[in-house]
């Protein structure tokens, strides 16, 4: 009798269990297989449509990470190429890159994919797992793109290119002029810029105003503020031959410094970067000001809709600094080079990287651009009018590329986790610089 | 049976058949079980093996297309030994284990007893809502419960705020992630075993308890003299699946802090063992290391089930005593239902 009431509870869980067995198998991957739908519709057409074409049907399979909002561009691409089906694979920046890497070491890997600036140079050493773009008429448009976007990509040769590069993260700095005007502070861009573009010691000190004034956190993080300092000189973890200088950068210590002292000033808001309570706080006001290189405006306006024209941009403390940016390259094992590299041409051309950039706040990698009517013209309602497209394209010109090297993203993990840790109040300032050094050695044998 | 002819195209296909008729009897229960063996050399024996030779190697994931790394002996297991942040990792997988097995058996233990109640009306009810955590989605759970522990907004945090206790940080608190972690294995799995106790508690005779409530025990005291010993067994086998489980965890504090810094947060706070050799494998490649890392966990893992197993083998000796009570116990009831008719 007992065992028969058992048995419906089992039943229950195979059949739930089966469901919840799918469920887990899509949230792990956490892939989200984009305009499905669409894609099979143009599929259809495209066979329909091919025989006129005289193009054979061709299915590219697109890895990027999120944020990249390429899709737009990619439905025109197969609307105007009817042969041409892409599968886009949206994954989250970690995982994407994770799985990227793993991939290719297995001889795999999609028809285009997309590599963070972090990454770059990791990839462009193994340049023998990419196409070679060149050989598809990379040498026709690379005069286009800053020339430190496509040295980035080149094995050190110079005669293998791996990827064209996407957007630039030039730096500013995004501030709610509503709060500002709260705490008492100047709201106007000029006069917001003025405060503290000499240094970020003037920064630090508005901040301190500011939490005195409201109680509350006046920057997100300190993995923000971090990255926005550490990013303004080329010489951080490497040199520019690419040797290891991470312990003796006087940028590093400086920019380790800076961080610092905004924790000991108690300015940061202890909201993790990425996290929900991030973008909450985004809308809450429980931070006032975010590093903002060009492509996190899309970002805001994405996850705090409600805050429009309650944000404005002002210069960053001494100017300059990178932060993101990407190339997309075609793996070796993709057997359709040709139309793999049409598209990037497509998705990269200066009008479109244009057209990403007033949409969705991502900064060309063509300089062409910079002085051109639409750019220096572009305002943004969201943050306040600010003329961004200005603001952004001033920075530009003072960007100087990251030297980059191997474990790049690992050892400014480690560099972050430090932070972290001073933040939290598990270890004093000396104490975090020491085990920073030691973990990157015993962890990455460096 | 195509291959087996063809491993003599000589014969003609008469003898062939008498020949397969022959040793068709002796030959046959192992090509019916050989589907499953053949996986299992594929899939299990020789990736374990593999996972063996390559910790033996530096071998960066990129080596793998150039044929493997270079040979280094035992020269991974050396830097094992004297790599902090993995006896990090193990004393946090422990400490989490203890936080969730512990709770989790006393906890279904009672449950059990208390479905175990004949005067419980829909009791099926009550024993698929236990199992309901059980199927749902580890990811979906640790999302919910992760919001639950957040630093500002988590509604336990509101919860101490508001009865007047100081907010914890709970990714930054090595001891209060380990109990966030813990939490979320707890609400997955206690179902779970309250599920097992409860089909083993009612395999016990009922003269047994019957008997001990006529010598005047109460339900608590005969829940743990009666009841617990006699589930033993059942114990035995619920604590070493958690115990296994428990090395292997991975989901829950990977998704604790998702997004930020290192994984298991930034001093390492609840980085587990498996999170760790993921972390050496995909993140840094260092795949020769990594394997060295799954040995080791192996070894741990065998190590804590035999612990539990030796501490449940001294219990079962000190408490022979109580089994031949339990045996008088019966003598003494049988005994009374006699003397009763």
């Amino acid at each position: 009798m007992r065992i028969k009431w058992l048995a419906a509870p089992l039943a229950l869980a195979l059949v739930l269990g089966a469901c919840a067995g799918d469920d887990n198998g899509t949230t792990d991957e956490e892939v989200e297989t984009e305009d499905a739908a669409e894609t099979d519709d143009d599929g259809d057409d495209g066979d329909g449509e091919a025989a006129d074409a005289d193009a054979e049907p061709v299915t590219l399979s697109m890895w990027v990470f999120t944020g990249m909002n390429l899709d737009d561009l990619v439905g025109q691409y197969e609307e105007e190429n009817p042969h041409v089906t892409v599968e886009i694979q949206s994954t989250e920046h970690g995982d994407h890159h994770d799985a990227l890497f793993t991939e290719l070491a297995a001889g795999g890997g999609p028809d285009i994919a997309a590599i963070e600036v972090a990454f770059i140079n990791e990839m462009a050493e193994q340049y023998q797992m990419w196409h070679n773009l060149y050989d598809y008429g990379a040498a026709d448009i690379e005069g286009d793109y800053l020339d430190w976007k496509i040295e980035q990509a080149q094995n050190v040769e110079g005669d293998h290119l791996i990827g064209i590069p996407t957007d630039i993260g030039g730096m500013a700095m995004a501030y709610r002029w509503d709060l500002f005007e709260e705490a008492g502070l100047p709201t106007d861009r000029d006069e917001v810029s003025d405060l503290w573009v000499d240094s970020w010691e003037d920064f630090i000190e508005v901040g301190t105003e500011y939490t005195e004034a409201t109680g509350r956190g006046f920057v997100d993080n300190e993995a923000n503020l971090w990255n926005a300092v550490v990013n303004q000189d080329p010489n951080t973890f490497f040199d520019a031959d690419g040797n290891p200088i991470y312990d003796e950068s006087e940028h590093v210590q400086y920019a380790w410094d800076v961080v610092i002292d905004a924790i000991e000033s108690d300015i940061i808001a202890e909201v993790p970067a990425w996290s929900a309570e991030w973008e909450a706080g985004m809308s809450d006001g429980s931070f006032a000001v975010l590093t903002a290189p060009a492509w996190m405006m899309g970002y805001i306006m994405d996850v705090a809709p409600d805050t429009e024209g309650n944000w404005d941009l002002a210069e960053v403390p001494e100017a300059g600094g990178n932060w993101g940016g990407s190339h997309l390259g075609v793996p070796a094992a993709s057997d359709n080079p040709e139309e793999a590299y049409a598209l990037i041409e497509f998705l990269l051309s200066p009008e479109n990287q244009q057209y990403q950039f007033t949409e969705y706040g991502q900064f060309p990698s063509v300089p062409e651009l910079f002085d051109s009517e639409e750019i220096q013209s572009f305002e943004s309602e969201f943050f306040n009018n600010a003329p961004v497209g200005p603001i952004y394209a001033d920075n530009a010109e003072r960007v100087v590329a990251q030297n980059t090297g191997p474990n790049y993203n690992a050892i400014d993990t480690e560099f972050g986790d430090g932070l972290g840790r001073v933040l939290d109040g598990n270890e004093s300032p000396e104490e975090a610089w020491e085990s920073v050094l030691n973990n990157i050695s015993s962890q990455l044998g460096m | 049976m195509a291959a087996v002819q063809s491993d003599d195209p000589g014969l003609t296909p008469r003898s062939t058949m008498s020949w397969w008729f022959r040793r068709e009897a002796r030959i046959a229960p192992y090509l019916y079980i050989s589907p499953f063996f053949l996986l299992f050399l594929v899939f299990g024996v020789f990736t374990v093996a593999f996972t063996a030779w390559v910790s033996l190697h530096d071998w960066h994931i990129f080596d793998t297309a150039a044929g493997g790394g270079t040979f280094v002996g035992l020269d991974n297991y050396a830097r094992l030994l004297n790599d902090a942040r993995f006896w990090r990792s193990a004393t946090n997988t422990f400490s989490i284990l203890l936080m969730s097995t512990i709770p989790q058996m006393l906890l279904a233990l009672v449950l059990a007893e208390l479905l175990n109640d004949r005067r419980l009306r829909g009791p099926h009810i009550f024993r698929s809502g236990l199992l309901i955590p059980n199927i749902t989605s580890v990811v979906a759970i640790t999302i919910v419960f992760q919001s639950l522990f957040g630093r500002h907004y988590g509604l336990i945090n509101v919860a101490l705020d508001f009865i007047g206790l100081d907010m914890v940080n709970w990714t930054s608190s090595r001891i209060g992630s380990h109990f966030a972690i813990a939490t979320m294995v707890n609400w997955q799995w206690t179902g779970y075993n309250t599920l097992i106790f409860l089909a083993a508690m009612q395999s016990i005779p009922s003269d047994l308890i019957e008997a001990a409530r006529v010598d005047g025990a109460g339900r608590i005291k005969r829940w743990w003299k009666i009841t617990v010993p006699l589930l033993r067994p059942t114990i035995l086998f619920a604590t070493v699946l958690s115990v296994i489980g428990n090395f292997q965890l991975f989901a829950q504090p990977l998704l604790f802090a998702p997004g930020v810094g290192s994984m298991g947060g930034n001093d390492q706070q609840f980085l587990t063992i498996l999170l760790y050799l993921y972390n050496m494998a995909f993140r840094q490649f260092q795949f020769g290391y990594a394997s060295a890392i799954a040995w080791m966990l192996v070894l741990l893992t065998a190590v804590a089930a035999l612990m539990v197993y030796a501490g449940v083998g001294y219990l079962n000796r000190r408490e022979n005593r109580s089994a031949l009570e339990v045996e008088r116990m019966r003598e003494r009831a049988n005994a009374r239902q006699e003397a009763g008719a």
